[in-house]
């Protein structure tokens, strides 16, 4: 998937714990979890906002996108 | 009324019908029982359209019973998917694998019964006519609007056993959706 979650760093950067983030924003540590570690097939608008929010930054401050390198064609 | 009082509302309701259903499976074999231990001649229509040779002997009525056991047994099974579909509910489990194939077999019990309730008024009619005299013992077959419905009914449930199907495959891709 060349779309990267960087919630952790954001994270780091405001000093806050992944426990205090879900309760802030509602969803479950496991949810949140998998969300970090980019285990997820997508982010609602809703969630994507409340991160926004809780963490003070914007969309792209959470997300990335890293080109996949092209397969080798023969 | 929000998402989580209005799931407490269907696991309450489920569970109440999980234990109505349950009372059911008990009583309908009793109630067949009771049914061919007291039904009287005249009264034979409520089971299918059947002719009346004199007055019922005990062993017609214990055969009659008998006979009724496979139709009886497909009804029971078809109410007990019902009831682990209510006990999932019940549970909160509503979109998995295991509710699509309590609905689908549901369906095609359903299906099934039709058939067999065809069957069921055929060698019944035979067993009560049969210590007739030779020439006088009758074969009734008949297909009534009961076991048409049935058919139909069976059918729809399969159908939407399928797109209960579907909709658990978007409930998965749903979870995978934060």
């Amino acid at each position: 998937m060349p779309i990267i979650v960087t919630l952790d760093v954001m994270l780091a950067k405001r000093k806050m714990r992944s426990k205090e983030l879900a309760a802030r924003i509602g969803i479950t540590e496991a949810n949140l979890s998998l969300l970090k570690s980019g285990k997820v097939k997508g982010v609602r608008f809703e969630t994507l906002a409340a991160l926004c929010q809780a963490l003070d930054c914007q969309p792209a401050d959470l997300l990335a996108f890293e080109p996949e390198a092209p397969s080798a064609e023969r | 009324m929000n998402a989580s009082e209005r799931t407490d509302r269907i696991k309450r309701i489920s569970n109440r019908f999980q234990w109505l259903i349950a009372a059911l499976r008990i009583t309908l074999p009793l109630l067949l029982i009771f049914l061919w231990a007291t039904l009287n001649l005249e009264e034979l229509e409520v089971v299918g359209p059947l002719e009346a040779y004199g007055p019922l002997t005990t062993p017609e009525r214990i055969g009659a019973i008998l006979l009724s056991v496979p139709p009886l047994l497909i009804v029971l099974f078809a109410l007990n998917k019902l009831q682990h579909l209510f006990r999932l509910y019940a549970s909160g489990r509503f979109f998995e694998r295991e509710n699509v194939d309590c609905f689908s077999k549901m369906g095609w019990a359903l299906i099934a019964a039709a058939p067999m309730n065809i069957l069921y008024i055929a060698a019944l009619s035979v067993w009560l006519s049969f210590d007739q005299a030779a020439g006088e013992r009758s074969l009734s077959i008949a297909i009534s609007s009961n076991d048409i419905a049935m058919l139909t009914f069976g059918a729809a449930i399969v159908v939407i056993s399928w797109v209960m199907a579907e909709a658990v495959e978007l409930s998965k891709e749903n979870a995978q959706i934060i």
